[in-house]
């Protein structure tokens, strides 16, 4: 099958569940259950070159894509369809099997993520950005968008490495693709919330939580 | 069980980790940027209201609104508010402490007016208006005093087409100032210790040729790759279930 074949033992790509899950590196996390075997079906790939080439080609330019699409409007859309394409269709590695946790540990997680954006807002109200109707569409579909390619796609292929290595890279890379549109000075906040949600993702063992507290955080700068 | 709510409470550590690290991101950022929970967002901008639209907009434009809010003063100075216009395209931020407490005043009124730019002094050399001028007035409550800074605030304004700095009018002649430019929101900001009237400009034409190639060439690039991984995908999903049947 795709994505299978001999390669460095120990090394694995596995499709990413739905539902909360984490990998084996995570096993540590709160509600994670006991290690199980692999489930039937479970797509495994032990580093095949081309497979390993073609998923660097698409993080590669799923990612210029997002450091260059235009400033707002609607040929932005093009883009964080193509990279929610990416993101969503990429198999995901593991070195290990996933394993599920309970959803109020995934309500707890996102809840805390968005108390952050919802705290720094009642702190200091930012100017609202001007938004056509269809706009809160795009702010919507833009987390969803990124939020798979950097914390489904992106993180899953760091994690290869380990989980801080996928939080921070993640976030560095999340933080870098905003570099043209708001310059150097957004880049502490950025990579802040690159960690943020990276944290999320290690902690809810999935890119949901963080894409469901990207999207309010989004949201929440309307008027 | 214990072991598990040990885990638990160690992820929930490093999450408050993690919300401090935000909170103190935007602490230092914020005073020198254009506020934003999160610098995000790619979201196409209602059409712009103006003043008076330019001769090449032929169809007819919805006015600009004027903007109005109040903020309240502590013995330490202002409260943290930001106060914008009907329409979203300016607004004017005040961080903590940026007006000077006054006795016997309890708040400040902030008024924002768009203003054709035109009407009030040529653009310097170089530079044409992009978007309405907007005066920014601000008077103590209930004294109705011009209120006195102390510290930066933002102007933040909208502009419709390829601004890249804010001018300001002092007596009858623009002046450049320290801006930043925010592609992304169609914005640019500056910060200041002064009010009064403030608008876009930007050089006449556009550029960006060879960066609008390289988007339309990465963009191509990066369907290509969805699309061969989805074929791909197919195919490996039908290859299973025909070995599975075969089994």
């Amino acid at each position: 099958m795709l994505f299978r074949g001999r390669g460095a033992p120990g090394r694995g790509w596995a499709e990413e569940s739905e539902a909360p899950v984490t990998s084996g590196r995570d096993r540590d996390l709160p509600g994670a259950s006991p290690s199980v075997p692999p489930r039937d079906g479970e797509r495994v790939c032990r580093g095949r070159p081309a497979a390993d080439a073609l998923l660097l080609g698409g993080a590669v330019s799923g990612f210029l894509a997002l450091l260059l699409r235009p400033p707002a409007g609607a040929a932005a859309v093009p883009v964080l369809l193509g990279v929610g394409a990416l993101g969503l269709l990429a198999p995901v590695p593991t070195i290990h099997r996933s394993q599920r946790v309970p959803w109020l540990w995934w309500g707890v997680v996102t809840l805390l993520g968005s108390g952050a954006f919802g705290g720094a807002r009642l702190l200091h109200p930012p100017p609202p950005i001007p938004v056509a109707p269809q706009g809160i569409l795009a702010l919507i579909l833009a987390a969803g968008a990124e939020e798979v390619f950097f914390r489904r796609f992106l993180y899953g292929w760091l994690a290869v490495r380990g989980a801080a290595p996928a939080v921070v890279g993640s976030a560095v890379l999340f933080a870098a693709v905003h570099l043209p549109a708001y310059g150097p000075a957004a880049l502490p906040v950025d990579l802040a919330a690159g960690l943020l949600l990276g944290w999320q993702r290690w902690a809810a063992g999935t890119w949901t939580a963080p894409a469901a507290t990207h999207a309010l955080a989004n949201l929440l700068q309307l008027r | 069980m214990k072991a598990g709510s040990g885990r638990a409470g160690a992820a929930l550590a490093l999450g408050a980790a993690c919300v401090l690290a935000y909170a103190a991101a935007v602490w230092i950022s914020w005073p020198r940027a254009l506020p934003r929970l999160l610098y995000d967002g790619y979201t196409p901008p209602p059409p712009y209201r103006w003043v008076k639209p330019p001769l090449s907009l032929l169809v007819h434009t919805t006015p600009p609104q004027p903007g109005n809010g109040t903020v309240p003063l502590t013995r330490s100075g202002s409260a943290p508010a930001s106060v914008v216009t009907g329409d979203d395209q300016a607004a004017v931020v005040f961080p903590p402490g940026a007006i000077e407490p006054r006795a016997g005043d309890s708040a400040v009124e902030v008024r924002i007016t768009p203003l054709d730019p035109g009407s009030l002094a040529p653009p310097p050399r170089g530079l044409r208006f992009d978007g309405n001028a907007y005066r920014i007035d601000a008077e103590y409550l209930p004294d109705r005093s011009p209120a006195v800074l102390r510290a930066p605030v933002s102007v933040v304004l909208r502009y419709p087409g390829e601004a890249t700095t804010l001018l300001r009018l002092e007596g009858s002649r623009w002046q450049e100032v320290q801006t930043t430019r925010v592609p992304a929101g169609f914005q640019v900001f500056a910060s200041t210790r002064q009010l009064g009237v403030y608008v876009a400009a930007g050089p006449p034409g556009s550029g960006g040729h060879l960066t609008l190639w390289l988007y339309r060439a990465v963009t191509v690039l990066l369907w290509a790759a969805a699309v061969l991984l989805a074929v791909l995908l197919v195919a490996d999903y039908v290859r299973g279930g025909r070995r599975r049947r075969r089994a």
